[in-house]
C-alpha cells in the first residue's frame, strides 16, 4: 500500500533532486519527522539545498520570493496552511510588484491543510480559495496519485508563484489510484476523470473524494456521470464544465472549503447564466459551533443530490430540506 | 587637487530632489513622493560602495538612492509623471520604484516588507557562490516590525551576506521615537544575535563610504548581516503658526512637498552637520562647492526640461 504522504514525498523527492538548483526550505524539513514525512530524505547537495529554517513564517514568505527574483528556484514547505496567515503582507504586497517580472525561477509554497479534525478553533483553515484570491494568487490542491503527479509536474518548479495545499486527514490513507484523469488542463488546475451525459459532477479543494464517492454511486445505479475536479484554488476556465453541463442539464458541486468566497460560487454563476436546469450545490456549513474540536468531515447526502437533479425520485432534495 | 566625485553626487542628489520638489510644488505628480533631503550621504556612499553585481533592497523613501544609482533624472520624473516614457514604463510610480540593472532588485511601500524579502536575496547569492553582497535599507520606524529580527535571525542561520541600514530620522510619520514607543537599544539586540552593529553620523559622504567598503568586506567574510544605523535628519521641515503655535509648530518632513525647500543654486538647507551638503563645505570650501553647484543645476534643469 502507498500511503498518500509516502506518494508525495517520493514524487517531490524526484523532482527536487532533478533541479541542478534549488533551495527547498521550511521548519523540521531536514530533522525530525520531516514534516510527518512530506520532506524526508530529501538532502543538500551542490546547488541544491535543504534546509531547516527557524519559526518565522512572514519572512520565509518573503524568502522564497527573494530566492524567485534571483533566479533561484523555491520551496518552502510549511507544516499548516494556517500558518501561512502570519506571511500574508508578503503573499499580496510582495507578489503584487513581482507578478510584473518575467521570471526565471519558481516559488513554490507547499503546504499541508489541516482538514483531519478535532484541531479546535484553529488550526482549521482549509480556505485556499481565501488565500488565492488576495491577490490572485494560482493555487492547487491535490487529492489522488494522479493529481499529484499532473499538479507537481505542471507547478512545482513552473516559473513564477504558486501555492499547492495537501491533504492531512488523507495523510496516512492509501492514495487514491484511479486511473489517470481522461483530461488535464496544462497546468493541472481543472482534471476530467469520467465522461458521461446524465450529469456533470465537479469536486473543488479536497472534495475529490466525494466527487468520486457520487460518481461511482451513480454508476451503480447505471447512470453516466460527466466527473470533473477543479484542483485549482483560484478562478479558472469553466467552458469544459459549462459544455459538459450544458449537454447533461444537471450539475452538482461538491466544494468542501470553509471559505465564504468559493471558487465554486464562480462556476454557479457561470451556470446559471448559461441556464443550466438543474444544480446542486453541496457545501461546508461552518458556523460558531463548527469552531470546536470536532470531526471536521465533508458529509454528502447522494439520494438528496441525485434528487436536487431529478435523478432519484422518492427523495427530498437538499433544497427542499433546506 | 581633491577628488570631487562623491561631493558632487551629493549635490546632485540635493538637487535633483529640490527639482522634483518645485515640480511636486507646481502639481505634477499624482503618486505620493517621499523626499529624501539629509539622507544624500548615505545614499552617495552606498552607491560609491556596492560591488558590481551587489543587490539593493529599498522603501518608499528611495529617491536617493535611486537617483544615486541612476543618472535618469527625467526617466525618474516621467515615472513620477505616471508616463510611459517613465523609468518604470510608469508602471510603479515613486514608492515602489526600482531599478534592477542598477541592483535594486525591489522596493517596497510596506513597513518591513523588504526585510523579508531581503534574506532570500542574500540566501541567493551564496547558493550561487556570486561573491555579491545584499543590502536592504529600512528606518527606525520599520525596524519596529517584527520582519527587522526575523530577517535578521533568517540571513545569521542561513551564513547570508547583508548590510542592513537603518536610517534613522526619529521619525514615523508625525510622531517622534519618544512620542511612541520605547527606546531600542539595537547593539544588544544585534548582539544577541551574534550579528555586528555599526554607526555611522555626521554625514560625511567620503567618511561613510570608506565605512561601507569596510563594513561590506566584514560582511562578505563572515557570511552574516550586519546592521548599521545612520542617524540623518529628513531636511524639509517647516512651522505651521496656528492660535496654539503663534511661533510656529515644528512639522517634520515625511512627504510630499517641502514647502519651505525651493529649487537654488546653493542647496544649504541647514547650516549644521545635519545637512550632507554642509558638511562637504568643510571638506572641499564653499566656494569650489558654489561653482559646482551652478554647474550641476544647469545640467539637470537642461536634463528636467
Amino acid at each position: 500500500m502507498t500511503t498518500y504522504v509516502a506518494h508525495l514525498n517520493a514524487a517531490l523527492k524526484t523532482r527536487f533532486d532533478a533541479q541542478e538548483r534549488a533551495v527547498l526550505f521550511g521548519q523540521n524539513v531536514v530533522t525530525g519527522s520531516c514534516l510527518s514525512g512530506l520532506t524526508r530524505g530529501i538532502k543538500s547537495a551542490g546547488q541544491r539545498l535543504a534546509i531547516n529554517t527557524p519559526n518565522i513564517e512572514n519572512t520565509l514568505a518573503g524568502m522564497g520570493f527573494g530566492l524567485m527574483l534571483e533566479g533561484v528556484p523555491a520551496i518552502f514547505a510549511m507544516k499548516q496552511q494556517d500558518f501561512l496567515l502570519l506571511g500574508v503582507d508578503q503573499l499580496v504586497n510582495t507578489w503584487n510588484i513581482l507578478r510584473r517580472r518575467n521570471h526565471t525561477a519558481s516559488f513554490t509554497i507547499l503546504q499541508v491543510i489541516v482538514d483531519s479534525g478535532y484541531e479546535g478553533p484553529q488550526s482549521a483553515l482549509n480556505n485556499l480559495p481565501d488565500l488565492c484570491s488576495i491577490s490572485r494568487i494560482e493555487g492547487f490542491t491535490i487529492n489522488t496519485a494522479a493529481d499529484a503527479e499532473a499538479v507537481l509536474d505542471a507547478q512545482i518548479f513552473a516559473p513564477g508563484f504558486r501555492i499547492i495545499g495537501v491533504s492531512q486527514r488523507l495523510w496516512r490513507r492509501e492514495i487514491a489510484a484511479w486511473d489517470a484523469p481522461v483530461w488535464s488542463s496544462t497546468d493541472a488546475g481543472l482534471q476530467r476523470y469520467a465522461d458521461g451525459g446524465d450529469a456533470t459532477v465537479v469536486s473543488f479543494n479536497l472534495a475529490w473524494e466525494q466527487g468520486a464517492a457520487l460518481s461511482a454511486a451513480m454508476r451503480e445505479r447505471g447512470q453516466s456521470p460527466a466527473f470533473f475536479h477543479v484542483a485549482a484554488g483560484h478562478v479558472i476556465d469553466w467552458a469544459p464544465i459549462l459544455r459538459s453541463a450544458g449537454e447533461s442539464r444537471r450539475l452538482v458541486i461538491l466544494d468542501d472549503s470553509k471559505s465564504v468566497n468559493r471558487t465554486s460560487q464562480h462556476l454557479a454563476l457561470a451556470a446559471y447564466r448559461r441556464g443550466i436546469g438543474q444544480v446542486a450545490i453541496v457545501n461546508r456549513e461552518v458556523h460558531d459551533g463548527t469552531l470546536r474540536p470536532h470531526a471536521d468531515l465533508f458529509t454528502i447526502d447522494i439520494p438528496a443530490i441525485l434528487a436536487e437533479i431529478g435523478l432519484q425520485p422518492g427523495v427530498t432534495a437538499i433544497s427542499a430540506r433546506a | 587637487m581633491p577628488d570631487m566625485t562623491l561631493a558632487t553626487e551629493v549635490l546632485r542628489l540635493r538637487l535633483s530632489m529640490m527639482i522634483v520638489n518645485d515640480l511636486n510644488r507646481g502639481g505634477a505628480f499624482k503618486v505620493p513622493v517621499h523626499l529624501a533631503m539629509g539622507h544624500e550621504a548615505i545614499a552617495c556612499a552606498v552607491a560609491a560602495a556596492m560591488g558590481r553585481d551587489d543587490r539593493l533592497l529599498l522603501t518608499h523613501r528611495n529617491i536617493h538612492y535611486n537617483m544615486a544609482l541612476s543618472r535618469g533624472l527625467k526617466g525618474q520624473i516621467a515615472e513620477y509623471r505616471l508616463q510611459e516614457d517613465g523609468f518604470n514604463e510608469g508602471q510603479l510610480g515613486c514608492m515602489n520604484f526600482d531599478n534592477p540593472g542598477a541592483g535594486v532588485v525591489y522596493t517596497s511601500s510596506i513597513l518591513g516588507n523588504n526585510l523579508a524579502v531581503a534574506p532570500g536575496v542574500a540566501l541567493a547569492q551564496k547558493v550561487k557562490n556570486s561573491g555579491a553582497l545584499t543590502w536592504v535599507v529600512t528606518g527606525d520606524g520599520a525596524m519596529e516590525e517584527g520582519a527587522f529580527y526575523e530577517s535578521l535571525l533568517a540571513m545569521k542561520s542561513t551564513g547570508s551576506a547583508a548590510i542592513v541600514i537603518v536610517e534613522n530620522n526619529g521619525w514615523s510619520l508625525g510622531s517622534t521615537i519618544a512620542e511612541r514607543r520605547c527606546p531600542i537599544d539595537v547593539a544588544p539586540l544585534t548582539k544577541a544575535l551574534a550579528v555586528p552593529y555599526r554607526t555611522l553620523g555626521g554625514n560625511d559622504v567620503m567618511a561613510y563610504a570608506e565605512a561601507l567598503r569596510s563594513f561590506r568586506a566584514e560582511a562578505l567574510t563572515a557570511s552574516s548581516p550586519l546592521v548599521l544605523e545612520v542617524a540623518l535628519h529628513s531636511l524639509g521641515d517647516w512651522r505651521q503658526k496656528t492660535e496654539e503655535f503663534p511661533d510656529g509648530k515644528y512639522i517634520n518632513y515625511h512627504a510630499g512637498l517641502a514647502p519651505t525647500v525651493n529649487v537654488t543654486d546653493w542647496p544649504v538647507i541647514a547650516d549644521d552637520d545635519t545637512d550632507p551638503v554642509h558638511v562637504l563645505t568643510c571638506r572641499h570650501g564653499e566656494n569650489a562647492l558654489r561653482s559646482l553647484a551652478r554647474d550641476t543645476l544647469a545640467a539637470l534643469r537642461q536634463e528636467a526640461a
